[in-house]
């Protein structure tokens, strides 16, 4: 099935002097289990296309599927909701919040989505746990590392039980070990839990963990290839 | 959830939220103590005007009250203020006649109301004879002695025992003049009284104005006002062909005071309001600003505006209202033991006299005054909160991110 149908998608930042054309004509689709890497030099517009594909940014041309649900034209405050119930999201950096211990910052997403007391506490655990994160469930993000932050993002993202997670340069604040270990983690959750992931990076190290590779440059996809060597 | 957060957050910078703190409580405390202060202002003001000038209640002839015509008369005065005198918690009874005219010495002329009293019954009641500041009351003058104000004297240059001529009608319409020799100079805490009354014998009078037994006014000084509504109405059903009123009724003046100093009140109250609504404004934009990138990744991760907005408004509130039990706290201690102790205006006193005042305040606080400091300090979070809450919600979640 297919979690993200973009078709012809062009972006152009009009707010500027000379108008940037971001995106230029981008159709990417990715299906459910995918574990795939968005790279490109910087500004090819990777985090444009991220934006779009989780309704964060709209497109200025062309539509956007996400589950089946053409978002090309929601009104934001649909757009909210829908991020809230579909896509989990981590960012590069200050993915929490910082008054909140690492658990409530899990928990706290799945208040959001309604869900009861006992659901949160027992799904924020049981993620804190699967993400190597037992003992720490109490600290906050300041007295967490930055690898230990960004698992936090992770169990944050996965507790909404989204249909996919988008993670935009999640590694990019990280040294090559915390790397090594937040790229375990998102592998094991893709094939045991089958979890899509689409996340950009520049890091080559993190391109070779992925399944599939679609290259940006200046704004369109110039190669788009599977790999087959995955390792956990 | 969204109450922990923004209580943690209120904790983000200490400091600057102890200053808010601080500043709400120092705003309650100066609200409290200007309420209080100016309930003594106006329990004094009718206090003393109750005491000095009006008293509880007056009784007139019903039609004396339309022009204050000479002729209008309370008849058989003795048996009248007998019959008064007697009703229950009454302490002091004056009757007195009245008559408008002017008042002449070689230093000029001043219209004046000519009074004639019973010196020992008008000091039982309005406390006259203490308020004697050169001179006597009524003692050392043989003839037609007469009772000036300190104001009065000073503006016709009268001393004791100088002579001044009187002029006014008698009841029959009649021109009368007489002379009366100066025997005293008063200074009371009634303005009307300051302003351009005199007080002569009441026998003196009567023989002037040709009454028999008769007075214009009977003014009724009660043990408490606690006494006032029932004691009027005695009034009324045992004296029907007269007309019984209350110190309210009788000096409208008390009301238009009463509304003036609320009116001030009031302005004081919306600049303390709004300083601190700046402050809180300003705190919390701060707060909004700081937080951009983090509120643009709740908005991003599907926190809904309303719950931003929600979020904002509810850390302002509890930041503006922590303050605000120790600003009540500390105002109605400080409010108590004033209350106790008064406040101290003695160098001022002869000025205060002269509107009507007492030297020492005795700040008090009413159990409404308190709903008017809940409500001021509601009003002044829920605006302050507004703005920030509103600059929070109007936040791009792409752009936030890119913030830094
Ligand atoms: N809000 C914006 N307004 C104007 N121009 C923008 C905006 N956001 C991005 N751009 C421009 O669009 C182009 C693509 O930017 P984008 O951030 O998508 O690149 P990127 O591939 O994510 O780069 P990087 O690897 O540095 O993160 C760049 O030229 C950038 O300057
Ligand atoms: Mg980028």
């Amino acid at each position: 099935m297919n979690v993200i149908e973009s078709i012809g998608i062009h972006k152009t930042y009009t707010e500027t002097a000379v108008p940037v054309h971001a995106l230029r004509g981008v159709d990417l689709t990715v299906t459910e289990g995918e574990f795939t890497a968005i790279v490109g030099p910087s500004g090819s517009g990777k985090s444009t296309l991220l934006n779009i594909i989780g309704g964060l940014d709209q497109p200025s041309e062309g539509s956007i599927r996400v589950g089946g649900t053409d978002i090309t034209h929601m009104k934001d405050s649909e757009l909210i909701d829908f991020r809230l119930q579909n896509i989990g999201f981590v960012f590069q950096s200050y993915n929490l919040i910082p008054v909140l211990t690492a658990k409530e910052n899990v928990a706290f997403i799945m208040l959001l989505q309604k869900k009861s007391k006992e659901e949160r506490e027992e799904r924020a655990m049981h993620l804190l746990k699967a993400l190597g994160l037992e003992g720490r469930e109490n600290n906050r993000p300041k007295e967490l590392s930055g690898g230990q932050q960004q698992r936090v993002a992770v169990a944050r993202a996965l507790a909404s039980k989204p249909k996919f997670i988008l993670a935009d340069e999640p590694t990019a604040n990280l040294d090559s070990s915390s790397t090594a270990n937040l790229l375990d983690i998102m592998a094991k959750m893709n094939q045991e839990e089958k979890i899509t992931f689409v996340f950009s990076t520049h890091d080559q190290r993190v391109i070779d963990r992925a399944k599939r590779v679609v290259t940006l440059e200046d704004g369109v996809i110039k190669s788009d290839v599977s790999q087959e060597k995955i390792s956990i | 959830m969204l109450f922990l957060i923004a209580w943690r957050n209120i904790w983000r910078s200490r400091s600057r939220s102890l200053v808010v703190m601080g500043a709400v409580t120092v705003g309650i405390v100066a609200v409290v103590f200007i309420i209080g202060f100016m309930n003594s202002y106006l329990d004094g003001f009718s206090a003393n005007s109750v005491h000095y000038d009006f008293s509880h209640i007056q009784m007139h002839d019903s039609t004396y009250l339309e022009d204050e015509g000479i002729e209008y008369l309370i008849d058989d005065a003795e048996s009248t203020i007998g019959q008064v005198a007697s009703l229950p918690g009454v302490v002091g009874v004056s009757g007195r006649l009245r008559a408008s005219g002017m008042m002449s010495s070689s230093g000029g002329a001043s219209g004046v109301v000519i009074a004639g009293i019973d010196p020992e019954a008008e000091n039982a009641t309005t406390a006259l004879g203490e308020k004697i500041k050169s001179g006597a009351y009524f003692e050392g003058i043989k003839r037609n002695p007469i009772l000036v104000s300190r104001i009065v004297a000073d503006k016709l240059g009268l001393k004791e025992r100088s002579k001044v001529v009187l002029n006014f009608q008698d009841v029959e319409g009649n021109p009368v003049a007489a002379s009366f020799r100066v025997v005293g100079t008063f200074s009371t805490a009634s303005a009307r009284f300051n302003q351009g009354w005199v007080f002569v014998r009441q026998s003196d009078l009567a023989r002037l104005l040709g009454t028999d037994n008769q007075v214009h006014e009977v003014a009724i000084y009660l043990e408490s006002n606690a006494l006032l509504e029932a004691n009027t109405a005695e009034l009324r059903a045992d004296f029907p062909d007269y007309a019984s009123q209350t110190w309210i009724e009788r000096a409208p003046a008390i009301a238009q005071v009463e509304e003036q100093t609320s009116a001030s009140l009031g302005i004081i109250v919306g600049i303390v309001m709004l300083a601190l609504v700046f402050g809180i404004i300003n705190t919390m934009l701060m707060a909004v600003l700081e937080r951009v990138h983090e509120l643009g990744m709740l908005m991003a991760v599907g926190m809904t505006r309303r719950r931003v907005f929600a979020m904002i408004m509810l850390e302002t509130f509890m930041l503006s209202l922590m303050g605000a039990p120790f600003g009540i706290l500390i105002g109605t201690g400080l409010i108590t033991y004033l209350g106790r102790v008064g406040i101290d205006f003695s160098a001022q006193a002869d000025a205060l006299e002269q509107f009507g005042f007492d030297a020492i305040f005795y700040p008090s606080l009413n159990p409404e005054d308190m709903i008017t400091v809940a409500v001021a300090i509601m009003i002044t979070a829920l605006v302050g909160s507004i703005f920030p809450a509103r600059r929070a919600v109007k936040l791009k979640p792409v752009e936030a991110l890119r913030h830094v």
